[in-house]
């Protein structure tokens, strides 16, 4: 096992290096990130207290640098999130794709083909390392996207809920896996590494880009209407809103709420025994649906490999 | 030199299909939102500028805002799809040659390295610029009829994401990538380290832009209304302090004028600051006030053209090291 992670290394050695050089820079300043809005904030909220006598009232003028601070590493957590989110599909086209496409490119594959006991075992030598290095990394990244979300003030150590949905956690991992097979799968049909790239990435916005919209209608559909107050605690995924009728239970539209009987807009105000609500899916959900997106994307996975392997089998070896 | 141009052609054809597939379809996607934006303008001119207040105006106005909306989402992408063709075109042409083995061949065959590489360069460039140049003209078209009350010609609104700008863009990182590729010889290695390249320097132009443009800005504050500029439509280069004397200073620069930051008294609504509360009822001893330094929008044109010219060294620079490179480096 050793021997394959070893040939993969030559064989990659520049983007490896590249590509996990970036990767550890990547989750070592999100983790650095995380640990310092914790700290500022512990020291924050321990000013607010000394100063009012209350945690959680309004912050005297001293304490304002710690909200400079924490605005300063909210920004640069913004930017590494954004990274983060990225990273997976960076680090899955830039391995997967030449894993096959540069064999058969560079012409060597009729020889690694001709010298390996068959085409399907020479695939999976391959593969594996490759598929451990990228899930790896990202699962790294994924890691320390988790102590960043929760680090964030909105939650202060608690479950961040949807907040960063695809930006933390091991979906990284799943999405890098998946785009990496993708990528093997596209580098074998095509042959060449850089067209194989670009094709890669256009397959995989047009996944992701359905995935995103699928999502979003299980979600909406599985939204349920709840009063402000508790709508908003746990990072919930905010869908609509609207007023029930404290008496019937029944929920009219923002529109029809604000349409006064005569059909021009009421004058403001709120009209007794209707509660404001929102349709949220409830942050405590978030791992049912990181679960069902890593299903797709773990059958989308075994497709693409499944592919490759038959491509591989079967295509001529320039 | 036809057979020149039609050989470039036939290496690089799958990343001109793609760049070209990219670049059409989304100069055609903004060419039909700005067709159904000019075609809402047209049912009822009067809404978009007199009687923008009117009832019967609302639903148009929200079909335009709707509209609005997508454009704004395919302008972010012009950008990118500038600088991402630029790569694309520019990272292969010499690394695949040097990554394959066939630089030494066609080299040798050349009478020059300098006369292998021009046709080369001299036909990605003039692709990039047709294409590019398609997508700028839909960028503009598409903003024009979004916002039919704005001169974007004197108009900050989506810099750099419409216009001439996107066809520097893309040359400036034809000519990176191209230079990468040449150093690196390898084509995904040299793409990585040409994104990174491309991300560096944006931000570094970006910076230097700001501070060229300093002599062409205003202080405005954000407090106080009729200050003869307007936010929208400006560029902002970042919030300053303004002492009593009229200078303008960074938050570093008051401090070492001698003020103890820590302890100052904000008047939020006014953007001012003080020493102490009393000072701060009273009104006295101000001793700064905060301000936004904003370049006006009718200096649209100097900041595009500054920018451009930012642009275009550094793609003159990438260039002469590429060619620099290719003539001297060992063919593999």
């Amino acid at each position: 096992m050793l021997t394959w992670f070893r040939l993969t290394w030559r064989m990659h050695r520049a983007e490896l290096m590249l590509l996990l050089a970036a990767a550890g820079v990547l989750a070592l300043a999100t983790l650095w990130v995380a640990l310092q809005m914790s700290a500022t904030r512990s020291a924050e909220l321990a000013c607010i207290q000394e100063a009012n006598g209350v945690a959680g009232q309004v912050s005297h003028l001293r304490c304002e640098d710690f909200q400079s601070t924490v605005e300063i590493l909210m920004t640069a957590g913004g930017f590494l999130s954004l990274g983060a989110s990225a990273a997976p599909f960076v680090l899955g086209l830039v391995l997967g794709v030449p894993l096959i496409g540069g064999e058969v490119e560079g012409r060597t594959a009729s020889i690694a083909w001709t010298l390996s006991r068959s085409r399907g075992r020479w695939l999976w030598r391959r593969l594996v390392p490759v598929v451990v290095i990228a899930g790896v990394a990202v699962f790294a990244i994924g890691l320390a996207g988790d102590a960043l979300a929760r680090s964030y003030p909105a939650f202060d150590g608690a479950d961040p809920g949807f907040s960063g949905y695809g930006t933390r956690g091991p979906l990284l991992a799943i999405r890098a896996v998946a785009v990496l097979l993708i990528g093997v799968a596209v580098g074998a049909l095509i042959g060449r590494a850089l067209p194989a790239i670009l094709l890669s990435a256009a397959v995989c916005l047009v996944v992701f880009i359905g995935l995103s919209i699928v999502s979003d209608r299980w979600m909406r559909a599985e939204a349920i209407p709840l009063e402000l107050g508790p709508a908003q605690t746990g990072a919930s995924q905010v869908y609509d809103m609207g007023y029930r009728n404290d008496v019937t239970g029944e929920i009219v539209s923002f529109k029809d709420y604000y349409q006064g009987p005569s059909g021009g807009p009421m004058d403001g105000g709120e009209v007794p025994g209707m509660t404001m609500v929102a349709y949220v899916v409830p942050g405590s959900r978030y791992m049912d649906f990181v679960l069902r997106e890593s299903g797709v994307l773990g059958g989308l996975a075994l497709l693409a490999g499944g592919l490759a392997f038959l491509v591989v089998n079967r295509r001529r070896p320039y | 030199m036809l057979q020149r141009v039609r050989l470039s052609i036939a290496l690089q054809r799958w990343e001109l299909l793609f760049v070209a597939i990219l670049t059409l379809s989304l100069s055609a996607g903004m060419l039909w939102i700005g067709w159904q934006a000019s075609q809402l303008v047209a049912f009822d001119p009067a809404c978009f500028a007199a009687d923008r207040d009117a009832s019967r105006c609302r639903d148009l106005l929200d079909d335009l805002g709707n509209l609005g909306g997508f454009a704004g989402q395919l302008l972010t992408y012009t950008s990118v799809v500038a600088f991402g063709s630029g790569l694309v075109l520019g990272v292969p042409l010499v690394a695949r040659e040097i990554e394959h083995g066939t630089a030494d061949l066609a080299w040798s065959l050349s009478p020059s390295r300098t006369g292998w590489l021009l046709p080369r360069v001299a036909t990605g460039a003039i692709i990039v610029v047709a294409l590019l140049g398609a997508l700028a003209i839909a960028s503009e078209v598409v903003a024009g009829a979004i916002l039919p009350d704005l001169d974007l010609g004197a108009d900050f609104t989506w810099y750099g994401q419409r216009g001439v700008l996107l066809v520097v863009q893309a040359l400036m990182s034809l000519a990176i990538g191209l230079a990468i590729g040449a150093v690196f010889g390898r084509q995904l290695p040299g793409l990585l380290m040409g994104v990174l390249a491309t991300v560096g320097l944006l931000v570094l132009v970006n910076i230097a832009v700001d501070r060229w443009l300093m002599s062409d800005a205003t202080a405005a504050r954000f407090s106080l209304p009729n200050q003869g500029i307007s936010f929208n439509g400006s560029r902002s280069l970042g919030g300053f302090f303004q002492i009593p004397s009229g200078a303008i200073l960074t938050n570093d620069e008051l401090a070492a004028t001698g003020v103890d930051m820590s302890n100052l008294v904000w008047d939020d609504e006014r953007g001012e600051f003080y020493a102490s509360s009393a000072d701060r009822a009273a009104r006295r001893n101000l001793i700064g006030r905060h301000v936004d330094l904003l370049v006006p929008g009718k200096k649209y044109g100097t900041a595009v053209l500054k920018e451009s010219l930012l642009l275009g060294g550094i793609a003159l620079t990438g260039g002469a090291l590429a060619f620099g490179v290719v003539h001297r480096r060992r063919p593999y």
